[in-house]
């Protein structure tokens, strides 16, 4: 226990009784009880402010901030991601519910390109652009500019006009990468006098692809989305300055003979091109319109395609009068 | 925990340090007169004595976080009593701070043997404490703080020494000073 003040104790022989006698009988002079209250309540204050938890409180302050901005940041990351694939498997499955709508939503949007690119940028994507996705993503925007451009070649090609009246699409991008296989190809495809089985066989092939989304299997194997080292790169479009009966020719290149890493870009072509049907691009064309195309395919021997366009044709126009020998 | 008059002061210093107020209210209890005692014949100025006192206890309650027990509490106090008091002087006295350097390493004189002072029981002992009293304001601040220690806090010429950060033989040679002078006094008076 601690000696009490003024009880003596010092030892050493320095204390003098008589002087610590008479130093008792001093004033016992203390402080004022305003004094005391002061004391004893900034005492209280100080062990109610309670440093120690608040000390241990700031020493965590800073990691458990970071943490939280690490995780918060990873879920938001983590919930785009996820966001974005689910439009894109929507987008997807809704043209595989309804086969003939790729093609004439393409060509829709081939009648209004600039609507067409806005609401790529707010709506989800496309089946096509779910395979560019997967792509570098620097090269998006040029590939869906390739792509419609495609997309009214091909229209071009079906409807007769003149291919050189756009030449600018005939132009390789150099900023987009390059597509595998040039239109000719898949106006080819399209327009072949080859067998009706491997017609079918195509197209169901490319509306399998569309539906699966980008893991694209070609009709020369199997393909994969991701770019493979070494792989040569694809060959830069061609114009398309032939005509129908000049493509001919061209089906008798059989695709198989190009590398299967060309498929990348094809597939997406192709599925696109594939349900295109006869009277694309006649939408809002009068009957007259019509009845040339069919007269024209019929002139060629197309006539699958004519019966579609007939049956179409039918539909839109069930009071129209089809002329003797069209039908 | 409750705390009594059993209780250390470091003990009690300890608990307060963990958060125990009613620690501190022993301690302060204990210790405030002498304290003030200490400040008050050492600053004879009323109001600088109520901010000095003030501030010693402050302090101690800052310092509450980091005590440990290296010496006797009363040490503790004292030392933060006597540093406040240094930072009052050079404010105020110059003449004071000179006083706690003038016996700094001086070895102790001879001193003449006034322990025969007699006690005298015709003089009032009341008279005698206030004489006492006015021979201790007559006394170097050193000196006087020197038997002030002594008196008020309890404590050995090490503690002492310790609490005014002098050698053990200053601090011995400023107590025997001030014992010295206070008898010669006492004894002329009479």
């Amino acid at each position: 226990m601690a000696m009490k003040p003024g009880n003596g104790g010092g030892g050493n022989g320095e204390r003098d009784p008589r002087l610590d006698g008479l130093y008792r009988d001093t004033p016992r002079d203390t402080p004022s009880a305003a004094l005391d209250a002061a004391i004893l309540a900034a005492a209280r204050r100080e062990v109610g402010s309670r440093p120690r938890p608040a000390s241990t409180l700031r020493r965590w302050r800073v990691p458990v901030s970071i943490a939280a901005i690490v995780v918060l940041s990873a879920s938001l990351v983590t919930l785009i991601r996820e966001e974005a694939d689910e439009a894109v498997l929507r987008d997807v499955r809704q043209p595989t519910a309804t086969p003939a709508a790729p093609a004439a939503q393409a060509l829709e949007r081939v009648g209004e390109p600039a609507k067409a690119s806005e609401d790529r940028k707010l709506t989800a994507p496309t089946p096509e652009a779910f395979a560019l996705r997967r792509d570098e993503g620097a090269a998006k925007p040029a590939q869906r500019k390739s792509t419609v451009e495609r997309e009214q070649k091909q229209e071009r090609a079906l409807s007769g006009t003149a291919p050189a009246a756009a030449p600018e699409a005939a132009a390789p991008s150099a900023a987009a990468p390059k597509p595998a296989a040039p239109p000719a190809e898949i106006a080819s495809g399209l327009f072949s006098q080859g067998t009706e089985s491997a017609r079918r066989a195509e197209a169901d092939e490319a509306k399998a692809r569309a539906s699966m989304g980008g893991v694209l299997i070609g009709p020369r194997g199997l393909s994969t989305d991701e770019p493979q080292a070494g792989a040569p790169q694809p060959k830069p479009m061609a114009p398309p300055s032939r005509g129908l009966e000049q493509q001919e020719p061209l089906r008798s290149k059989p695709l198989a003979e190009g590398p299967v890493v060309q498929d990348r870009a094809r597939p997406v072509e192709q599925k696109k091109a594939a349900p295109a049907p006869a009277w694309r691009g006649l939408e809002q064309e009068p009957p007259q319109k019509w009845l040339e195309r069919l007269a024209e395919l019929r002139k060629r021997g197309l006539t699958r395609e004519a019966d579609e366009l007939v049956a179409e044709f039918k539909k839109r126009f069930p009071d129209y009068p089809l002329p003797a020998g069209t039908e | 925990m409750g705390w009594g008059a059993e209780s250390s002061d470091e003990e009690l210093m300890l608990g307060y340090r963990d958060g125990d107020a009613a620690a501190f209210d022993v301690l302060y209890a204990r210790h405030k007169g002498g304290l003030y005692r200490y400040l008050h014949r050492q600053c004879r100025d009323a109001g600088a004595v109520e901010e000095l006192f003030q501030d010693v206890w402050m302090n101690l309650i800052r310092a509450r976080a980091g005590y440990t027990v290296q010496a006797k509490f009363t040490t503790y106090l004292y030392r933060l009593a006597h540093n406040r008091l240094i930072d009052h002087y050079r404010k105020n006295s110059a003449a004071a701070v000179s006083s706690f350097e003038d016996m700094e390493g001086e070895a102790v004189e001879a001193l003449a043997d006034d322990r025969a002072m007699p006690p005298d029981a015709a003089h009032d002992s009341r008279q005698q404490a206030l004489r006492l009293l006015d021979l201790l304001a007559e006394l170097p601040e050193a000196q006087r703080e020197a038997f002030l220690l002594q008196q008020e806090g309890g404590m050995s010429v090490e503690e002492i020494a310790r609490a005014t950060g002098v050698t053990r033989e200053t601090a011995k040679s400023r107590l025997r000073y001030a014992m010295s002078k206070l008898r010669r006094g006492m004894g002329e008076w009479r």
